[in-house]
């Protein structure tokens, strides 16, 4: 299988007024098309911040990243905005709906920003309510919604733009594990159908799903686990 | 437990330092505007109260009745009056004061410019006993060469502040009586800006030349109601005086009365006094609004705060104390700033409208007063509006589950917005309409093309013909100054049939003005009867009256007498007034009503004619090229011919003089608005600011869903539409209706035109703009990452 993305000697430190935290140190990681990898961690390890590097929602302090053969570690923001248009789908754990928006224009926001029209637009937004199972809510706001449910249209809205890779940071975290499990099964269904996953958990038992694992320590990756095919 | 509070609130200030400024400077800038509105209005209510005497000092003012029977009052009473008053038994004393215009010199050295002087009674040092520096003012107008001058006067012409008994020569202007010797018998202390007494020489009414005591062997045309002598009335204390064609007025309220007309220093227009107490109350409510709103904003911001110290066993009043305490100290510091604003402005501002008020915020009891009603009332709101927010308030429901991206109080937030909004394009529309009318006043509002013309206080008929053959000059033409500034006469109506006011003219006058006729023909040369002529020609006596024969008549007179039309006026008789004769004349034509004075009053009935003898006015019209140079060559025949110079004015900048007070009052309120404006600019800064950082995680996850930062500004730009353009459908009839008020206060006035609407809901729109993109530019610049953090 062909690399997707591989980050080299990534270190990133965040700057709060005087302080300066170093958050990630010297990673090095590569992600294979199609792949699922799971990473795992202790809170405050660095999880979010690498997915956010992979996701270009923040550039790296130092280091390189090629994604698909280019090398954006210094890309312009303009730039990176471009490129998660167009590959990439986000599901958060605290899901990070739009309160005042129904459950249908929650999952428009993944694609009013690609220029799409409107009658197609609806089209894959039916579509992608429908893959997970909440066609029947579309009309609903989030308040209005389970948390299981609110988690589900978070990942309609992930998922209706086709992205090629899928970044979930701890999707089931706030949870329980029936829901967690529904999440888990729409995540790994996509994956099954070429969506290149990367998702962040805390549990042994959705880990186990992946195709690999990495596992990090205080900003640096310590073990990485094939789980073989 | 007063530490831990005053420690939270330094904090949080510290913190929230952006709200932090943008409250207190708002508080600032509002308090600041109040103040300096608040010292203005009452200078502008104390006029004369500084004048010795005042409680008990009056000015005679004859009763009569404007072009549509309003009640109005003449300052100028014959001077024969002072005499008969002098007899009833309440009055202490009487003195007049006229005032005149002259070149005043001393040593050979003649003034820059035309002075103003008066001619006053002896005994005007018991009716208003102004200290003197030097000398004694009672009795120092006995002598009939005596004057008595201003310590600024005696600087300027002798270099000294102590002249005493040395002479001083006076030529009044309006008619060559020969130059006047006179000795300086006392010296004032100066005289303040707030008085209704303007003249800082005093020659002795006694003097032969005096306009008590010389009668004019023409009929004067600038006199009203026997020259304009001031009758200045001291009251034994407790009494008045009743009388059918007399008021008595305090001078103490001569400054708040504009039906009293020949005032030297006219009356603020009041629809001025109005529109800057309006702009004064706009700014307090805009400054309350923002102060609620933002007040409000950093409450949801700290809910969880709330809540926890609740759980933690807070009681309602602790909270309310602590936020209580956070918002007085914000006041306190907007005052303490807004006073030293204050501070700096208040020189500019006497500047600009030529006064001279003090701000001594240390002794001023009135001022502490002011500004402890400040901080009382802004303090009962900082104290009540958190009162009612917390007393409502359920910590369960703060501390719930996680965090969703909030949009608490929008809706609240969004009707402030539209409220801020309409009243800054209110504002916008006001001030430049306010501004447009005061421009028209002195201009376009003569009705008058007053392009090139020069004015000089003589038509000596030796000078005329020396000016009309320089070849920058086009025409020149005497004229009455009534002719021009046609102000109220007393109008004698009521006395029997009705009778039009005269005013002279020369051949050649409206030519010279652009003044085309409506109806009928403009005086010809070439027709003897267009003049007048004595009575008995030539005159042999004294009481010899001169008469007119034709007259040009002004659409007002056309109304007056009842034609029904210009055209049905031609031909026709009427009866005109001048001096003390009246008599029929026919009508050759009439002339649209014009007068420099026509923004303030309307244009009187007025019957033109023409007279043979030398007036006081020349109107002398230049060529378009090379102005200036005429000019000087103009001066330079008045020197030669033995005038003074600097008699000669543009009349475009004598009208502007006239009119400068309320062009600068005008000035002041547009600086006050401007101040409103930026109030409510920095309101609407702080609320979107707020709703910025609101919506900072849901930019957050629309760029994490690709959105660009294009994409995040247009959005917000596009949600500051709607507030603005409901604001505009509130604003615009309000500011409609208010300038439709406040316009329909001029006798003649501008329209509000679309455009002036347009253009500030356009700038309304910019600023909302240029306000929410900032704050766009500044979230949607930063890495989304750190946005989605953000709780
Ligand atoms: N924007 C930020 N500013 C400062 N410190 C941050 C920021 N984001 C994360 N951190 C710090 O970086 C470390 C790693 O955070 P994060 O990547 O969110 O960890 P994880 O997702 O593994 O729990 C933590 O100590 C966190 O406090
Ligand atoms: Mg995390």
């Amino acid at each position: 299988m062909t690399a997707m993305l591989k980050l080299e000697d990534i270190s990133h430190t965040y700057q709060t007024g005087e302080v300066e935290t170093r958050v990630l140190e010297g990673v090095t990681l590569e992600v294979r098309e199609g792949e699922f990898l799971a990473v795992m961690g202790p809170s405050g390890c660095g999880k979010s911040t690498l997915l956010n590097i992979v996701g270009f929602l923040d550039s790296p302090s130092s280091g390189s990243y090629v994604f698909e053969g280019e090398e954006v570690a210094r890309y312009p923001e303009k730039r990176l905005t471009e490129l998660r248009r167009a590959s990439i789908g986000f599901v958060f754990q605290s899901f990070n709906l739009i309160e005042d928006l129904t459950a249908e224009e929650n999952v428009e926001i993944g694609l009013i920003y690609r220029r799409m029209p409107g009658a197609q637009r609806r089209e894959r937004i039916a579509d992608a309510l429908a893959q997970v199972g909440l066609s029947h809510r579309a009309g609903f706001l989030p308040k209005q919604l389970s948390g299981g449910q609110q988690q589900r249209v978070a990942v309609a809205r992930a998922l209706v733009s086709n992205p090629r890779l899928i970044l979930a940071d701890e999707p089931t975290g706030s949870l329980d594990s029936a829901n967690g499990d529904a999440i888990i099964e729409l995540l790994t269904g996509l994956n099954a159908k070429g969506t290149t996953l990367v998702m962040v958990t805390h549990s042994l038992a959705y880990a186990a799903a992946a195709s690999r694992v990495v596992r990090m320590l205080d900003g640096r990756i310590v073990s990485e686990t094939d789980m073989g095919l | 437990m007063f530490r831990t509070y005053l420690a939270a609130a330094l904090r949080h200030l510290a913190y929230n330092r952006l709200y932090a400024a943008i409250n207190i400077a708002g508080l600032a800038l509002g308090f600041a505007t109040v103040i300096l509105i608040a010292l203005y209005v009452r200078n502008e209510l104390s006029f004369d109260s500084g004048l010795p005497g005042a409680d008990h000092t009056y000015l005679a003012v004859a009763r009569a009745s404007g072009p549509r029977g309003e009640p109005i009052g003449f300052a100028s009473t014959p001077p024969a009056l002072a005499a008969q008053l002098l007899a009833r038994s309440n009055i202490d004393a009487v003195a007049r004061m006229a005032e005149d215009q002259g070149i005043v010199s001393h040593d050979g050295k003649p003034s820059r410019h035309v002075e103003n002087f008066a001619y006053a009674d002896p005994d005007i040092a018991s009716v208003i006993p102004w200290p003197a520096l030097y000398g004694v003012f009672d009795g120092a107008l006995d002598a009939p060469d005596s004057a008595v001058i201003t310590r600024k006067i005696a600087l300027a012409y002798f270099g000294k502040e102590n002249p005493i008994g040395e002479t001083i020569e006076i030529s009044p202007l309006s008619d060559p009586r020969g130059t006047h010797s006179l000795r300086i018998m006392a010296v004032l202390k100066d005289l303040p800006a707030e008085t209704t007494w303007t003249a800082e020489i005093l020659v002795s009414g006694r003097a032969a030349f005096s306009t008590f005591n010389y009668r004019p062997a023409w009929p004067c045309s600038t006199c009203i109601g026997g020259g304009n002598t001031h009758t200045y009335v001291r009251l034994r204390p407790g009494t008045n005086i009743e009388s059918a064609s007399l008021d008595l007025v305090p001078i103490t309220k001569l400054h708040q009365r504009p039906d009293i007309r020949g005032m030297e220093n006219p009356p603020v227009e009041p629809s001025m006094i109005i529109a800057l107490c309006g702009v004064g109350g706009l700014v307090m409510l805009i400054a309350a609004i923002n102060f609620i709103t933002l007040f409000t904003a950093r409450m949801t911001r700290r809910l969880v705060e709330v809540g926890v110290r609740k759980v933690a066993g807070a009681r309602q009043g602790d909270l309310i104390l602590q936020f209580v305490g956070e918002n007085l100290l914000h006041i306190t510091i907007g005052l303490i700033i807004g006073v030293a604003v204050v501070e700096q402005l208040i020189g500019p501002m006497n500047a600009l409208l030529n006064r001279n008020i003090g701000f001594n915020w240390i002794r001023d009891i009135e001022l502490i007063g002011l500004i402890l009603l400040i901080w009382l009332v802004t303090g009962a709101l900082a104290a009540t509006y958190p009162a009612l927010i917390l007393s409502g308030f359920r910590p369960a429901q703060v501390l719930r589950t996680a965090p969703m991206v909030g949009r608490a109080g929008e809706r609240g937030r969004q009707v402030v917005v539209v409220v801020q909004f309409a009243l800054l394009i209110t504002l916008m529309i006001c001030s430049a309409v306010i501004y447009r009318q005061t421009g028209y006043a002195k201009d376009a509002g003569t009705r008058l093309n007053m392009d090139g013309v020069l004015i000089a206080w003589t038509c000596n008929p030796a000078l005329r013909n020396e000016i009309v053959r320089i070849p920058g000059v086009e025409a020149t033409t005497c004229s009455s100054w009534n002719a021009l500034g046609q102000t109220e006469m007393a109008n004698r109506k009521r006395q029997g049939p009705l009778a039009l006011q005269a005013d002279y003219v020369d051949y050649g006058f409206f030519e010279l003005y652009g003044v085309k006729p409506l109806a009928g023909r403009l005086f010809d040369r070439t027709l003897p009867k267009d003049k007048g002529a004595w009575d008995n020609d030539p005159p042999t006596d004294d009481a010899a009256a001169y008469q007119l024969r034709h007259v040009i008549l002004n659409a007002a007179a056309v109304k007056a007498s009842g034609f029904p039309s210009p055209v049905a006026a031609i031909e026709k008789t009427v009866t005109v007034t001048e001096g003390n004769t009246r008599h029929s004349v026919q009508v050759i034509g009439v002339v649209p009503d014009f007068s420099v004075e026509s923004v303030r009053q309307s244009v009187p009935a007025a019957a033109f004619g023409i007279m043979p003898y030398p007036m006081e006015l020349m109107s002398i019209k230049l060529r378009p090229d090379r102005r200036r140079q005429t000019r000087s060559v103009i001066e330079a025949v008045w020197t030669r011919l033995g005038n003074q110079p600097k008699s000669i004015y543009s009349l475009k900048g004598y009208v502007a003089r006239e009119f400068s007070d309320m062009q600068n009052l005008s000035a002041f309120v547009a600086c006050c608005a401007g101040a409103a404006l930026m109030v409510a600019c920095l309101g609407l800064f702080g609320l979107s600011a707020v709703a910025a950082e609101q919506r900072t995680r849901e930019i957050g996850i629309r760029k994490a869903m690709g959105a660009g930062r294009s994409d995040i500004v247009e959005w917000l730009v596009r949600r500051y539409m709607v507030p603005v353009v409901a604001a505009n459908l509130l604003a615009w009839p309000i500011a409609y209706m208010l300038m439709g008020q406040w316009l329909s206060g001029f006798a003649s006035h501008v329209d509000m035109e679309l455009w002036i609407f347009a253009a500030s809901s356009a700038c309304a729109l910019a600023i909302a703009w240029l306000t929410v993109c900032l704050h766009a530019l500044i979230i949607a610049a930063g890495k989304p990452a750190k946005a989605l953090r953000y709780e």
